[in-house]
């Protein structure tokens, strides 16, 4: 595939620590992320659907046709994609947050993956209260990353970021409601 | 927020959660006083909880929405081949996918049965391997009451499907109520033998729902879907997760699948509770129409189900019901495992008990029940059941028998206390097949019954405490062994006086723990106040008191404390001069000097230790026991320091291979071994071979180690460097942080190890070419430890050169003097042609050719070259910096012929390994372009 190389060139960088490098990424997998869903039958309904972050996943690796070793460990991976996933949820939030308030630079939205203003101002505040929690405790900031933004079960996040599943489920617990907390003045 | 605060909040708030919500406050209060705000803050987070994971999850809805859905396409397969299959028609479909009447015609011979077409998921190869395995353990169920598993495959498409004996029934509910409640229960019977005799063959079914049991034509019962859930990979304890694979079927879900905690027997006698409540009663316990994933999480495991006599809604079973059959339910159906019954067997039990009138053990000690079941029954019958109650009460009732004999023989006492250690030793490994009874889950049900029980009698309480408490240890549960030893030591105290043999075992035994948990001060305090009390009862010649000088000397070894050599040596001489000799003792207290030369640098000495160590155990071990494979490790280890690496993989090898025999499922020994062994593969550039190993002993060190444990972080540092070496560098700095937190928690932050840390974090701010933060790091590190190391360390050596390093790459002139420093160190204190020398003399030879002094440079960077294709394979990354370097000054020397090879080969190295280190790549190039542009001219 003809993008395969700007892809790898992508990822290098992401992996150089350029955050940024996942915004560019995910246009040119988003085609091949659709059509993966289409063929596919990833059911949300009843819960067997193994999360965004595996059709990500799976396109990056129809685009890199398995090319190369940078990207060797496929649990190292999911932790990747789910912060890809953080940034293009977050961007979105904005996009919707900005439109609202009239400014916005037309930016077309991927079809179906806009978020509503009021989702889109939760996500937002999500974002921050995390920011905050990873500053304290990066572990608990990477178990949220792969299960919220990253839609992995507590076995992948496992896999993904090298920790037992017993730990991931108590952070998971630990996380949520902490988050919950700052999130809802009322709590306190 | 600060991390400490928020690992406090984390701790209060787990340990709180587990208890009912008006115990919040004041545990809080206890456990917090120190805090108003703290103890609020977790307080809001404990009343909050139901509505936080509701929250997320409507969020996670949305999120998830994101994604396009498309439901499963009914797939029409009537008449189609699934491998020696005929699909006839669809029978059905659930969860897992769709089940289909199948038939095989095979030589005249036509055999009808069901096939179950697993739902298309994420087959991987490591799926269908496991799949297959577990399938061979299932086919061996043979039992007229569970349905065979004939066959299984995957299709053309890498679809999985199962095979099963095809049953012509109806369902078990549809069945019932044309039975009496004697009828009913009888056939429960049936149901149950069939999963007792599956748990005998060490499986579990693990989704047991009335509409899985067929009653057939001749009314008996059958199961189907024996272990399939397991097979299909929902049995991942911790698989029963929100996005992820639920139970089969929620409903009947038992509440530890639901908290994604460890399924066993005792899952299935809660399913079994369910089937026989909807038998009885006609309803399920519980009912979840249009509730909610968390409400029904809610429910399950917070919610008693209603009494079965009032599920009824016929007057007359309602009274039938009422008393021991409710009484039954409630207890199979109980929220924690441990106060169900503890296997079917007893569930079951207590069916037949109640069906011949006998009092039922769900009563527990009730004597007024008791007395009242014993009206109107001969004694025979009372002797009787009183004899099968005290049988089948087991544990305790064991236990208070054999105490009753250790009061009065302490010998035979001892005996016992290791038949237990001997019992529940081998029970794990070994038993670990199909599925996991393990010892541990008798040792938590014994314990329970031993805390509460026994009372009066605290010096046999005292040594089951001790007894399990030591099991846990063997089995590597450091957390759960403390508390008993402690209470177990308490007790002594407190019935035997302060000083005894009994409390300096004691003693000594916990200090052995502590030794374990890497906490060192508290291992030394215990063995410290052990070996005094020693001494004074036994003298200093004997045997007990030189082996807690031995691991008092190791305790004080690991703080790094030098008075740690005289206690070895005390106790080698003790247990030389024993008759007949103590070989292990002796081999331990060899091990501790052998240990302690090692940290001196007196390597030869280390191991001439070291195998008279191994040549101990083996002649009182045999050759795979766990401590041989401990000393091939530290063998292994001297002999790489001794620079015979070659001798030195296929001794850690050895040990490695009889540690994953004894410990299949990992344990921090394994861990040491597997991190060893990577690192000398990292050493010889095999990297490919090292990443897997350190990730392994990574993983297993964050189960099995309590947390923020300095082992952990030094596999984290490894596997850091190894990934900042390939370029992967976000993972590498999470993990750099990690470790760097950890060695600062378990350490302080002035520290040796904390210097690798920083000296790792540095780099790799360095790399990332955020210099004010790398030179910062790096300069801490350089000061922290000329100070502690001395100014003439290796360790120095290799602060210094960090820092000369990243100096040179923003061109600052002090880089030069410190390189030589670090060389002039270097050469002072290792071999000639170490590893190690190789990074100065690049970076010392790279510098000097960009100040246009290549001469000096040439020579540096040749014997770097050299150094390294001694120690690497061709093409690493390493040696193509080095080659780069070398070409470098060859070109600014116009020696172009010499130097085109060099940068050609580097340059090729480097397309072989994109993304590492991606400046000395770019140099190579640079070079080589001016070579060839000079080439065109």
């Amino acid at each position: 595939m003809e993008d395969s190389r700007e892809v790898t060139a992508i990822l290098s960088a992401f992996s150089q620590g350029e955050p940024s490098a996942a915004d560019r990424l995910l246009p040119l997998v988003y085609e091949e992320l659709r059509r993966l869903a289409r063929r596919r039958r990833w059911r949300w309904g009843n819960r067997r659907m193994p999360g965004t972050t595996c059709l990500v996943h799976e396109a990056f690796v129809n685009m890199f046709n398995r090319s190369h070793a940078d990207w060797q460990s496929l649990a190292h991976f999911y932790y990747f994609a789910s912060v890809a996933m953080r940034n293009v949820l977050i961007d979105s939030a904005k996009r919707a947050c900005r439109q609202k308030r009239g400014g916005g630079e037309g930016l077309a939205d991927f079809e179906g993956a806009g978020v509503t203003e009021q989702r889109g101002a939760e996500l937002l505040a999500v974002d921050l209260a995390l920011n905050r929690l990873a500053l304290a405790d990066p572990r608990l900031g990477r178990i949220v990353e792969c299960r919220f933004f990253g839609g992995l079960t507590i076995e992948e996040t496992a896999d993904a970021l090298s920790i037992s599943p017993a730990t991931v489920k108590r952070g998971w617990d630990t996380a949520r409601t902490w988050l919950y907390k700052e999130l809802k003045p009322g709590v306190m | 927020m600060t991390p400490d605060r928020l690992a406090r909040i984390e701790e209060l708030f787990l340990a709180a959660r587990e208890m009912t919500p008006e115990r919040w406050e004041s545990h809080l209060r206890q456990a917090c006083p120190e805090s108003e705000s703290l103890r609020h803050e977790v307080l809001a987070m404990l009343q909050h909880q139901d509505r936080a994971y509701s929250w997320f999850e409507g969020m996670e809805s949305e999120l998830a929405r994101l994604t396009p859905e498309e439901p499963e396409a009914a797939i029409g397969l009537e008449g189609a081949s699934i491998g020696p299959y005929r699909i006839v028609r669809e029978l059905g479909r659930g969860g897992m996918g769709v089940v289909y009447l199948a038939e095989r015609v095979e030589a005249g011979f036509e055999q009808r049965v069901a096939l179950k077409l697993i739902r298309g998921g994420r087959e991987t190869d490591e799926m269908l391997r496991r799949f297959l395995a577990e399938r061979r353990i299932l086919s061996r169920l043979e039992h007229p009451g569970i349905a065979r598993l004939i066959d299984g495959g995957s299709t053309a498409e890498g679809r999985p499907y199962l095979v099963m004996e095809y049953v012509n029934g109806v369902r078990l509910i549809e069945h019932c109520p044309a039975l009496s409640v004697e009828q009913r229960l009888a056939l429960f019977l049936e149901v149950g033998e069939a999963v007792e005799y599956a748990h005998r063959n060490l499986v579990v079914h693990r989704d047991l729902k009335p509409s899985n049991i067929l009653v057939t034509a001749d009314g008996h019962s059958k199961l189907l879907d024996f272990g399939i859930a397991k097979l299909l990979g929902n049995d991942e304890e911790t698989g029963a997760t929100r996005t992820g694979m639920r139970p089969l079927t929620p409903e009947f879900a038992a509440p530890e699948q639901l908290k994604g905690e460890a399924i066993t027997t005792i899952t299935d006698v809660y399913g079994l509770g369910a089937v026989l409540y909807e038998m009885l009663g006609g309803r399920r316990p519980f009912s979840f129409k249009d509730r909610s994933w968390t409400e029904l999480e809610r429910v399950i495991l917070t919610e008693e189900p209603p009494l079965v006599s009032h599920a009824a809604t016929d007057g007359k079973l309602r009274q039938r019901l009422a008393g021991d059959l409710d009484r039954i339910c409630a207890k199979a159906l109980e929220k924690e495992p441990a106060r169900r019954y503890q296997s079917v067997q007893l569930l079951l039990e207590d069916i037949r008990r109640h069906l011949r009138g006998l009092p039922i053990l769900a009563r527990g000690n009730a004597w007024g029940y008791r007395a009242r079941k014993f009206i109107g029954r001969n004694q025979v019958t009372t002797a009787v059941a009183a004899m099968a109650l005290l049988l089948t009460i087991g544990f305790t009732v064991t236990l208070a028998f054999q105490s009753a004999r250790l009061a009065r023989e302490r010998d035979k006492a001892q005996r016992v206390s290791e038949l237990f250690v001997d019992l529940f030793t081998v029970a794990d490994p070994d038993e670990a097949r199909g599925e996991r009874i393990t010892a541990r889950e008798i040792l938590d049900r014994g314990i329970g019954k031993v805390r509460g029980g026994l009372a009066g009698q605290s010096e046999v309480k005292a040594s089951l405490l001790d007894v399990v408490g030591r099991v846990y240890h063997k089995l590597g549960l450091y957390d759960r062994a403390v508390p008993l030893l402690e209470e177990s030591l308490e007790l002594r105290r407190q019935v035997l006086g302060r000083e005894n043999s009994d409390v300096s075992e004691n003693l000594h035994r916990l200090g052995l723990l502590r030794l374990d948990q890497a906490r060192y001060a508290d291992a030394v305090k215990l063995l410290r106040e052990s070996l005094a009390m020693r001494q004074k009862l036994y003298g200093d010649a004997h045997r007990d008191t030189a082996r807690t000088s031995t691991y008092l000397g190791l305790a004080l070894f690991r703080q790094g404390d030098k008075t740690a050599e005289p206690l070895f040596r005390q106790a080698v001489a003790v247990h030389r001069a024993s008759k007949p000799l103590p070989k292990l003792d002796l081999a331990e207290s060899l091990t501790g000097l052998a240990l302690f030369q090692n940290s001196r640098g007196n390597y030869r000495e280390a191991e001439d230790e070291l195998r008279e160590v191994l040549s101990l155990q083996r002649q009182a071990l045999g050759n795979d026991h766990r401590l041989v494979a401990e000393t091939l490790n530290n063998l292994a280890s001297t002999l790489s320091r001794l620079g015979r690496d070659r001798e030195s993989e296929p001794v850690q090898r050895e040990a490695l291979a009889i540690l994953r025999q004894i410990y299949p499922d990992g344990h921090p020994k394994v861990a040491t071994t597997l991190n060893n062994l990577a690192l000398m593969l990292m050493a010889r550039g095999n990297e490919a071979g090292a990443e897997p190993l350190f990730r392994e002993a990574i993983a297993i060190r964050r189960v099995k180690l309590p947390p923020a444990h300095p082992d952990l972080a030094q596999a984290l540092g490894n596997l850091g460097l190894l990934l900042q070496n390939q370029g992967a560098l976000t993972e590498a700095e999470l993990l750099h942080r990690e470790a760097l937190a950890i060695r600062r928690q378990a350490f302080g932050d002035r520290n040796l190890s904390v210097v690798v840390s920083l000296g790792n974090l540095g780099q790799l701010e360095q790399t990332k070419k955020r210099y004010p933060e790398a030179e910062k790091l790096l300069g801490e590190a350089v000061e922290i430890s000329r100070k502690l190391a001395g100014p003439q360390h290796p360790l120095t050596a290799n602060c210094l050169q960090n820092l000369a390093l990243l100096l040179a790459e923003r061109g600052t002139p002090e880089a030069e003097a410190m390189f030589r420093q670090a060389l002039a160190i270097r050469r002072k204190v290792l071999p000639a042609g170490h590893p190690h020398f190789a990074y100065t003399l690049v970076g010392l030879g790279e510098w000097l050719t960009t100040k246009g002094r290549s001469l000096e440079a040439e020579k540096l960077v040749r014997e770097a070259v050299e150094i390294r294709r001694k120690a690497l394979p061709a093409g690493h990354p390493l040696l193509a910096e080095a080659q780069g370097a070398l070409g470098a000054s060859l070109v600014a020397l116009r020696r172009y012929d010499e130097a085109e090879p060099l940068l050609v080969e580097s340059a090729q190295s480097f397309r072989a390994h994109p993304g590492v280190s991606p400046r000395a790549a770019e140099r190579a190039a640079v070079s080589l372009a001016s070579l060839r542009n000079h080439g065109r001219r």
